[in-house]
């Protein structure tokens, strides 16, 4: 891979971890009381929502590094009618703006309804980047990634990111959600890491089958196995330990003090990079 | 409309890459920028027929550029609508236009759009247009000493060449529906070969 890869491995990864914070912010504040609310109203710079726009807006900043020529970024929006690429930067726009509303409209306000509304509003935007991500890169001529993998990736990026970035800002204070919710972002969590180890063996397989017959891109061994049997490992090790704490509440809800999170919320965010740079390093094309 | 296509006849091409410094030459290109590419695919060895050996062994040449596609994947996908379609067919790109993403590069099965790094955009083949336009022929089919290249209307050139085939390593022409007419070496028939310089037909 070149390096100018790297700035789009950066660029997927953060913006689809963007929309999971959202994603599972939201989540509790319908299904739980207001007190949930109070991440949105408090004027904190440790503000969640604020952590998702740095977020967004990093991966926008990585993207650029991508572009030969950035000064025309702004004529990427000209091709809204077929190009899913001008859709992906017009739904980053829009998901960013609404990050950017619920700050200003959120801090002070004494309206959880309105807040409840503007959150999932920005949650539809997420999906909405999440949606026009995946079209992206399901391409009939690009048969690595004319799959179901991608799709079921880019979800599993956003969600385990998301999860784990809950529990991470409930046991350091920065949420206050009901401990039910907790336990079931880590069932959520645990599920996701498990659906993400085998999705990623069975993509590992197909990969294998699809066999490009080039030397310089050899799925079964090489550098690209050895990452691919890390990346697994990574996961499996992550999933043992969200699976040790889930019947331990208090472990789970930070009582223990939030340490053991941080190692965990590593694991998950190391192996995501490391799956998101495989499935680039996969590309190749049909034809010549 | 006009559909203006590219014809080539595999079984007369040399690979003597004429069309391909012709091109270069032409449009100003740098190192690693090949608009128009020739390809030999080769492959093949010995096999056991009975108690005889017989081989197999195979070579044959494929002149490739831009196929100006009916059905263009590289301008549905152009976010900037850098890349255009013509009355006539060509599909061309305006620099000005493109941020040089590469996705055009990625999605395109013929790996006409590429990259130019001095510029930071996309460039790619647009069938001489200037010279088109003048009334004169494409540089490659001019150069090639062969005759292996022609161009004109695609359907003039289905009726004047017979019906296209499809040969190694092409897509599958559903996809883009290029605008090409190829005329087969005879090796260039089987639908899978053995091929043995697959560094040089794929690139990644």
């Amino acid at each position: 891979m070149s390096n100018r890869d790297w700035s789009l491995v950066f660029f997927t990864t953060l913006s689809q971890w963007s929309v999971g914070i959202i994603l599972c912010l939201t989540w509790p504040v319908f299904v739980n009381h207001d007190s949930s609310l109070v991440f949105i109203t408090e004027p904190n710079l440790a503000n969640p929502v604020l952590l998702a726009l740095i977020l967004i807006a990093g991966a926008t900043v990585s993207s650029f590094l991508h572009l030969g020529n950035p000064m025309n970024a702004p004529k990427a929006l000209n091709n809204l009618s077929s190009s899913w690429l001008s859709r992906e930067i017009f739904t980053i726009g829009i998901f960013s703006a609404s990050l950017v509303f619920i700050l200003l409209l959120g801090w002070g306000s004494d309206n959880p309804r309105f807040l409840r509304y503007l959150m999932a509003l920005s949650s539809m935007c997420g999906l909405a980047l999440l949606w026009t991500m995946i079209r992206i890169y399901v391409m009939p001529t690009i048969p690595a990634w004319n799959s179901w993998y991608t799709p079921v990736s880019f979800v599993s990026t956003a969600l385990s990111l998301g999860l784990v970035s809950l529990l991470v800002l409930q046991a350091n204070g920065l949420v206050n959600v009901a401990g039910h919710i907790i336990r079931s972002a880590s069932i959520a969590l645990a599920t996701m890491l498990l659906i993400g180890t085998g999705s990623g063996f069975a993509y590992q397989s197909y990969l294998r089958r699809l066999d490009p017959g080039m030397d310089d891109l050899v799925f079964d061994s090489g550098v690209f196995y050895r990452l691919f049997l890390f990346r697994m490992a990574l996961l499996i090790i992550a999933l043992m330990m969200i699976v040790f704490a889930i019947p331990n509440a208090s472990v789970l809800e930070g009582m223990t003090g939030p340490s053991w999170l941080y190692p965990l919320f590593g694991l998950i965010l190391l192996q995501e990079l490391i799956g998101r740079l495989l499935f680039y390093s996969a590309y190749f094309r049909t034809g010549v | 409309m006009k559909r203006l296509a590219f014809f080539f006849d595999s079984s007369s091409c040399s690979g003597c890459k004429t069309c391909q410094m012709a091109c270069k030459d032409k449009n100003d290109l740098g190192p690693g920028q090949i608009w128009r590419r020739v390809y030999e695919v080769t492959g093949g060895g010995w096999k056991k027929q009975g108690a005889t050996w017989t081989q197999d062994v195979f070579a044959y040449n494929l002149s490739m550029s831009c196929n100006h596609c009916e059905d263009p994947i590289c301008v549905k996908n152009c976010p900037t609508n850098a890349l255009f379609k013509r009355e006539d067919g060509i599909v061309q790109i305006d620099q000005s236009l493109c941020i040089g993403c590469k996705y055009c590069s990625w999605v395109c099965p013929y790996g006409a759009p590429q990259f130019n790094p001095e510029k930071g955009v996309m460039g790619k083949c647009d069938f001489c247009a200037d010279y088109i336009d003048q009334g004169k022929n494409p540089s490659c089919v001019d150069a090639c000493p062969m005759r292996a290249l022609d161009f004109g209307d695609h359907q003039e050139l289905l009726d004047k060449y017979g019906p296209t085939d499809h040969i190694y390593p092409l897509p599958d022409p559903a996809i883009t529906q290029p605008s090409l007419c190829i005329k087969a070496h005879q090796n260039a028939e089987k639908p899978n070969p053995r091929v043995s310089n697959i560094e040089e037909v794929k690139i990644v």
